[in-house]
């Protein structure tokens, strides 16, 4: 049945599918966000194809720049020449690629906006060499000689060279590394614990007390001075071995191995191998630490960090949570108190987070905190113990956050249980206590599960009151660690959600810290939306079975 | 045998099933049952004036009666006047909906169920209850019959496989349960689901068992099934069971108790109640003149 | 029997009742004190966020604590507190000086100012509590004199050092000409120099700089001097005041006619403005600068003090304006003590009463008449205004306590505009800190509120119309095998951290939208048009191919035309602009019509925090539609309306309130939306409606400030304020919708 404009519209079908356009909508802008940010957080760790770009500005010279090119768009004529760039006369539009050209110690800049209307050539060369470094970001040249001290070596393939000397460096620094965080923050402890105990007892008057700790504190300084000798001469011997690198102008340099991550060749690698390096970068993300002020490496103590803070919280939310939703649900007199409460409660989820942050800055920081300081670590004041933002109290402000959440799933999951189970079990001569412990709460166990996964994934993403409360950009030690008492709950802490608000925002070197921080991204909305499907998940399967109950 | 409660009579004692027959020889029924019948009738408890509201909704109003030991005592009436409410006294199951009132006393063997110093737990004990739905724990068959048990703190398998065998027998649902104790309760069809609630409530040995409306969620073959099952537990329990079914109550009751509004109108042996009622609302009820 | 049976457990059945009575007693102790606790602990965050707030609005209290007596050689005339108030320095009238302790009032150092054989001619009026002191002695010299304390710490003990500081030396330097008497002197000091004026016995006004030499080799240069006169005023001075940026001179009579005098050039003043600061019959009985020097605070025989200062008009002539009056003290004003850092001041009358103002606050902290036990003639308060002194005749002193802490904070100065000085006139300011410690912190909430709201504005602009519509479809029209699926999809918005939205809106949204304006624009026009004719054509095509796609799958169908129209906008975008607007239309706004683009802008929060509020506002008003009983729709459609006329008449009127409560949660979760406005704007005070500029909401100031905010400070706990307006604001909000809600669901639940 065909039908002219005029009785279409009269039919009213025109609203209905402008209705079904902001279903359309906003489908595409949800799955448009996810596949943005999946497609970006991927992207970063494939070996991409070293480009020489011959470009040609106007009448200069010809210059050879080599990069990768990172992406690509389309603007007006204006634009690239307000950015300096030649443009014929008569063109509208203008292409033009983005080319990370590394060498940040060279040239100043990591990327570089290059016009298509000044490409000349574009060419992939073999043997060009990408070098990931500790400083500086990548390099990206040719590789000229291995040197050993200040000996070129010559008889041999400088490619076979390459892998035993980082891995001589990779070791030298695993060494470093114990020596340094390891056995030296060892020493570093028992000298503070010294001073601190030397401090109490002259503030009791104890001087003779106070002097008999010297013979330990000696010992420590010698410890202290051997250990530091060891540092010295493995530094020493790190630098030993380097690398002369020419860059694509000819500029030749030399880079320690000591300041290398990686070297390899994208342009001679074949995809087997580009896969095993894509898996390596990965694990390098997931599992390392980050280096250049958190714009290269891994996110590994963020990843622990949020993992940690968060379990803490749900120590913490879930059992008052559920203590509250009974009381609540079973033993308060039902009443308008009661229902004003639960009210009171539901809305308390609907507080912005930054309120809470602001809570938790004032009153456990500064107040529980500060007054924790005075009665049980006076010795090492000023310097705050509690009294500062710290892992605890985080998690106590996020389980404060998060309690209602735990507290409504329970409610609901209580209230879902029919009457008819609990008389039963009344009416066999169970108490009520007996009632609750056996058959209701057993039964309300999804509800809670769901409403701790709930307040996980609403914890593992709040990041603003957190910024007041215990995270920081780069945490020197992990929460966790080897040292009595292990679990360090004063300390501050990393944190997913805050890497991506400081990488990406105070970050000194934004874009090429992009795409980790679409990495970094990507991984927070994995974990959070795969809690929230699982959440759906029990929720869903919790209804049919209390269906089947009900019947 | 100790005496175990405060409030134990010593009526009661001599008349608890002592050593409860654990295995019901089925074969013999009927020469059970006859023996039974020639038991004289002896009261298990009795309620005097009994009044109870519902905030200022006077639901029941002064009933007194005697409800004979090991008998089948049902309780009939149309909807609303009562009787489940009374039914809900005898184990104090009223008390769960807050704003309830109630006067007078129900006496079991002898002993004030309303004396405050009576443990509530105890008496749900003492006076098991059926409910109208089948209302199985999601659990397993196996430990929805142990609840009770393990609640009193036995722990023994054996003792706890001996009675889930033993009051299963007793409802009539070993023979269909056996070889999957272990499954969940939810999987049985209506009718098992409230065989499995009834072995559920002998397990824990009551004295007094309270059937509300038993069969009235369940179809025809079930219903039967529950009746059986009823005349053949009086041999040991004393039945209190509420019914809008007055066959029903004409098949498997020994006393019948006709309620209206509130009111105790007759109370009496069944088949006199159904014969020749005393009361004229008796009669139009039995009658179908309304209900 | 071997096996034990029920009856043998029996046995132990009364311990075990007993033992199980306590546990559920006990539960029921845990659950009733533990969630009693727990309810009381999240709903304590209000009473906390309330204690930290009041504070700021408590009034002053000022405490007597004890009475001493200075031993002074005649009678005092300037007086000052130094840090920890615990030593007062005194000036007596004949030049005379001690430092007295407060414990007990016993001298610890005392002396002369004047040279041996000098005599006091005058000393300045305002000193802002005798920090400098300029004295004019009778040969037409002064000498300009700091007392200044030197803190040390002894065996952890503090120990304060008094002496005096000499800014121009001990040596009295010239003020006015050789033979000239002063009857009137005021004075600025500063590192490099300072600045004397001084009025002659004949009416004549000399003003006199000295400047020193700083050379790089030679720290204390030689003091050059250079005097002017700046001539005969036709009135009676009464008092003078030098600014203490050394800019202005002020000339007051006691009748109040007032001389302001543009020093700026220190050879060549000029009178700038001659005005009357009085109503007739009044009299000018004080005169102070506030802390900074600038404003002019005038005391008045009818008790009133108003405060005055230069006002920039459009000619950029600065005009002596008054800013605002206090009143209340009963009797003439006796005395002013402006306090050291704030823009609080102390004014006493001649009856003892005493008055405790904050000038840009324009707030009264404490009225009390009669406080004193008699009129002092000089008052000193501590640096830390916590401590005050006042002296009578006869040497008889009074120490007070003062508790005045957050006197700059009142509801005006939250939230109405202030008149700030140097200011040409009222404005709404926030401006919590700056390098300058002479910096008066402007509070006013109202820009960040309006922030707040215009970010919920446009994000509820965005949001509303996508959100229900999408809920009206997806609830009524939507196959239900697809309604499982889409709803789940667009709820799983509502989880998405915040910061990933803010990380995008800000890194990619905003340059994005910055190179893409027209095609944004285009997109918001055309794209209602495209499903348009979209669902027109698809209305004509032949039904064969309609009837592949089932009833309630229109949304799918829809989507490539969503991609299309987006992907063609955007690739037109960029030859448009050059084309229509030279290549850049963010600069071609600002040329011709003046609009200032920030590439962190409105818009940019409109659609980020958009995106974040529309599966709240969908899913509630889902839930609304969905709930609306069949039997209504199915009457209505049986009365012969269409579809849409079943949704408009008797659907949405139907699930209104449960509409309207999803709206006011969604307008909740914007309005404390912290990372997005964090992240996606550029965070600046300002009150704008422009779309392209950007704002400070309330959320994000908090986060921005509250780190670097010290303890319990006015900021500190202003910022606590914010928060407690936002608690309060959403929790209104969200109670207002839950309250609907469950009318809602009564009303239906019986249907």
């Amino acid at each position: 049945m065909k039908q002219n404009l005029q009785q279409w519209v009269a039919s009213g079908n025109p609203w209905i599918w402008l209705t079904a356009g902001a279903v359309s909508l906003s489908l595409v802008m949800v799955f448009g966000l996810l596949v943005l940010i999946a497609a970006n957080g991927l992207e970063h760790f494939w070996p991409k194809q070293v480009a020489a770009l011959t470009v040609q500005a106007g009448e200069a010279e010809p210059e050879i720049l080599l990069g990768e090119i990172v992406d690509e768009e389309t603007v007006s004529a204006t634009r690239v020449r307000e950015a300096g760039g030649t443009v014929p006369e008569g063109m509208v539009v203008v292409r033009r690629v983005l080319v990370k050209v590394g060498n940040r110690d060279i040239g100043g800049t990591d990327f570089r906006w290059i016009p298509e209307t000044e490409i000349r050539n574009i060419d992939y060369p073999s043997g060009v060499l990408v070098a990931e470094r500790t400083e500086w970001g990548n390099f990206y040249g040719y590789l000229v000689a291995v040197r050993e001290g200040e000996d070129i070596l010559q008889a041999t393939d400088p490619w076979q060279e390459i892998p035993p000397r980082l891995a001589r460096v990779e070791d030298m620094r695993g060494e470093l590394r114990k020596l340094e965080r390891v056995e030296m923050g060892q020493i570093n402890a028992g000298l503070e614990d010294l001073r601190l105990r030397e401090r109490s007892l002259r503030a009791q008057g104890d001087e003779a007390g106070a002097r008999a700790l010297l013979p330990q504190r000696e010992a420590l300084d010698a410890r202290f001075k051997a250990l530091s000798a060891r540092i010295a001469e493995l530094h020493a011997s790190f630098d030993r071995d380097s690398l002369l690198l020419r860059t694509s102008t000819g500029e030749e340099r030399v880079v320690p191995f000591g300041k290398v991550v990686r070297i390899f060749q994208p342009n001679n690698m074949h995809w087997g191998e580009k896969a095993w390096h894509y898996l390596m970068k990965v694990g390098e993300f997931v599992g390392d630490e980050p280096r250049e002020a958190n714009t290269e490496g891994g996110v590994f103590p963020a990843i622990f960090g949020t993992v940690l803070m968060v379990m803490v919280m749900s120590l913490i939310a879930t059992p008052f949570g559920v203590v509250a939703a009974i009381y609540l649900r079973e033993y308060a007199k039902p009443g308008p108190v009661t229902s004003a409460i639960r009210i009171a409660v539901n809305n308390l989820a609907g507080v912005p987070s930054i309120v809470y942050g602001v809570f938790g800055f004032g009153f456990f920081v500064y107040f529980l905190g500060g007054n924790i300081d005075r009665l049980f670590f006076a010795e090492k004041l000023p310097a705050p113990t509690f009294g500062t933002p710290g892992l605890l109290w985080s998690a106590l402000t996020l389980a404060l956050l998060t309690v209602p959440v735990v507290i409504v799933a329970t409610e609901e999951g209580l209230t879902r249980i029919p009457r008819a189970i609990r008389e039963g079990s009344l009416a066999l001569g169970a108490t009520k206590a007996e009632t609750l412990w056996r058959t209701v709460l057993p039964m309300a166990t999804p509800a809670m599960m769901t409403g701790l996964i709930l307040a996980v994934a609403r914890a593992a993403g709040e990041v603003a009151p957190l910024m007041m409360v215990g995270v920081v950009k780069l945490a020197p030690t992990l929460p966790l660690d080897g040292e009595f008492p292990f679990l360090h709950l004063d300390r501050k802490f990393m944190h997913l959600g805050f890497h991506i608000y400081d990488v990406g925002f105070q970050s000194p070197n934004v874009e090429a810290a992009r795409p980790l921080v679409f990495a970094t991204a990507l991984l927070l909305v994995l974990i959070i939306v795969s809690l929230n499907l699982a959440a759906i998940q029990i929720r869903n399967r919790l209804r049919e079975k209390y269906h089947a109950a009900d019947n | 045998m100790p005496q175990t409660t405060d409030n134990v009579s010593p009526q009661h004692d001599a008349s608890h099933p002592a050593t409860l027959t654990h295995g019901v020889d089925f074969r013999s029924a009927n020469a059970h049952r006859e023996e039974h019948a020639k038991q004289p009738d002896r009261e298990c408890l009795r309620v005097e004036g009994l009044s109870l509201y519902y905030g200022d909704k006077r639901a029941l109003n002064s009933v007194s009666m005697a409800i004979p030991e090991k008998r089948v005592t049902a309780f009939i009436g149309p909807s609303g006047c009562g009787k489940s409410t009374l039914l809900r006294c005898f184990n104090r199951m009223n008390e769960l909906i807050s704003d309830v009132r109630i006067e007078g006393s129900i006496k079991l063997h002898g002993d004030d169920i309303f004396d405050p110093r009576v443990n509530v737990a105890n008496l749900r004990r003492r006076v098991g209850m059926v409910f109208q739905k089948p209302n199985p724990f999601p659990k397993s068959i196996y430990e929805n019959v142990a609840y009770g048990l393990r609640i009193q703190g036995v722990n023994s398998r054996r003792v706890l496989d001996k009675a889930v065998e033993n009051s299963l027998k007793a409802a009539a649902l070993w023979d269909e349960v056996r070889d999957r104790v272990h499954d969940s309760a939810l999987g049985l069809s209506g009718g098992q689901q409230q065989r499995l609630v009834i072995a559920r409530a002998i397990a824990i040995e009551p004295e007094v068992l309270l059937l509300d409306e038993p069969a009235s969620a369940l179809d025809p073959i079930s219903t039967l099934k529950i009746e059986e099952l009823v005349y053949e537990l009086k041999q040991n329990y004393t039945i209190v069971i509420v019914t809008h079914n007055m066959q029903q109550a004409a098949r498997v009751s020994d006393y019948t108790a006709f309620m209206y509004m509130g009111d105790l109108i007759e109370f009496g042996e069944t088949k006199k109640l159904f014969t020749t009622p005393r009361q004229k609302q008796t009669e139009d009820y039995i009658t179908g003149r309304y209900g | 029997m071997t096996e034990p049976t029920l009856s043998d457990l029996a046995q132990s059945e009364a311990r075990l009742r007993k033992f199980r009575m306590l546990k559920d007693r006990l539960f029921g102790l845990v659950m009733g004190v533990g969630g009693v606790a727990v309810i009381g602990a999240i709903l304590a965050i209000f009473v906390y966020l309330l204690a930290v707030v009041i504070p700021l609005f408590r009034s002053a209290e000022v405490t007597y604590t004890a009475a001493l007596r200075f031993e002074q050689a005649s009678p005092t005339t300037r007086l000052s507190l130094n840090e920890y108030a615990d030593i007062a320095f005194a000036l007596g009238a004949d030049g005379s000086y001690a430092f007295h302790g407060l414990e007990d009032g016993r001298v610890l150092i005392r002396g002369s100012l004047l040279p041996p054989g000098r005599q006091l001619q005058a000393a300045n009026d305002s000193t802002r509590s005798a920090r400098t002191l300029a004295l004019a002695l009778d040969d037409g010299t002064a000498v300009i004199a700091r007392p200044t304390y030197v803190e040390t710490f002894e065996d952890q003990r503090r120990v304060s050092s008094p002496s005096l500081a000499w800014p121009l030396g001990e040596v009295p330097v010239a003020v006015v000409p050789e033979g000239r008497r002063v009857t009137h002197i005021a004075a600025e000091a500063g590192d490099d120099g300072a600045t004397i004026a001084a009025l002659a016995e004949d009416g004549t006004l000399y003003l006199t700089s000295y400047t020193r030499a700083v050379s790089l080799l030679q720290l204390d240069g030689a003091l050059e001097s250079t005097q002017v006169e700046v001539g005969r005023l036709p009135v009676t001075v009464a008092y003078l005041a030098i600014d203490s940026d050394q800019q202005e001179l002020y000339a007051v009579s006691r009748t109040g006619q007032m001389h302001f005098f543009d020093i700026r050039d220190k050879t060549a003043p000029r009178l700038l403005q001659e005005l009357q600061v009085l109503q007739p019959g009044e009299e000018v009985t004080a005169v102070e600068f506030l802390a900074g020097g600038v404003s002019l605070l005038i005391g008045d025989s009818s008790g009133q003090v108003s405060q005055w200062f230069p006002v920039r008009d459009e000619e950029n002539n600065y005009r002596m304006t008054r800013i605002r009056r206090f009143e209340g003290l009963a009797a003439p004003v006796a005395l002013i003590i402006p306090e050291h850092f704030r823009k609080g001041f102390l004014a006493v009358d001649t009856q003892g009463g005493l008055g405790v103002f904050h000038a840009t606050a324009e707030r009264t902290l404490l009225l009390e008449e009669g406080l004193l036990a008699h009129q002092p003639l000089v008052g000193a308060i501590a640096p830390h205004a916590d401590s005050l002194i006042l002296m009578g005749a006869d040497g008889e002193v009074e120490t007070f306590e003062v508790y005045n802490k957050h006197p700059e904070v009142s509801l005006k100065s939250l939230w109405g505009k202030v008149w700030y000085e140097g200011r040409a006139g009222p404005e709404y300011i926030w401006q919590s800190s700056s390098a300058s410690s002479d910096f008066e912190p402007k509070f006013s909430l109202t820009p960040l509120t309006f922030g707040t709201l215009k970010a919920a504005v446009y994000a509820m602009l965005f949001a509303i119309p996508v959100a229900i519509f999408g809920a009206v479809y997806t609830a009524y029209f939507m196959q239900p095998r697809l309604r499982v699926l889409v709803k789940p999809s667009i709820e799983i918005m509502a989880a998405l951290p915040t910061v990933i939205l803010g990380f995008l809106a800000g890194l990619w949204l905003a340059p994005l939208i910055e190179s893409h304006l027209i095609g944004v624009l285009l997109a918001t026009a055309l794209m209602p048009l495209a499903i348009l004719l979209a669902a027109y054509v698809w209305s004509h095509l032949p039904e064969t191919t309609r009837h592949r796609v089932p009833d309630g799958w229109e949304a799918m169908i829809i989507v490539p035309v969503v991609c299309l129209v987006l992907w063609a906008t955007m690739g037109l975008s960029q030859p448009a602009e050059q084309l229509f607007f030279g290549g850049n239309l963010p600069r071609w706004l600002a040329q011709e019509w003046g609009i200032t683009y920030d590439q962190r802008n409105s818009l940019v929060v409109g659609i980020a925090m958009g995106f974040a509020v529309i599966p709240n506002i969908f899913s509630i008003s889902e839930d609304a539609v969905f709930g609306v009983p069949r039997q209504l729709t199915t009457g209505s459609l049986a009365l012969g309306a269409t579809p849409w006329q079943t949704v408009t008449r008797v659907v949405l009127l139907t699930a209104s309130p449960g509409i309207f409560s999803a709206i006011m949660i969604g307008l909740g979760r914007a309005v404390g939306e912290t990372m997005i406005v964090l992240m996606s704007t550029g965070n600046t005070p300002i009150m704008d409606l422009n779309i392209f500029q950007g704002f400070r909401a309330l959320s994000a100031n908090i986060a921005v400030e509250m780190p670097e905010s010290e303890v319990n400070s006015s900021h500190y706990r202003i910022l606590f304020l914010a928060a407690l307006v936002l608690f309060g604001v959403t929790f209104l909000f969200n109670t207002i919708a839950e309250i609907v809600r469950s009318r809602l669901r009564a009303k239906y639940g019986n249907l």
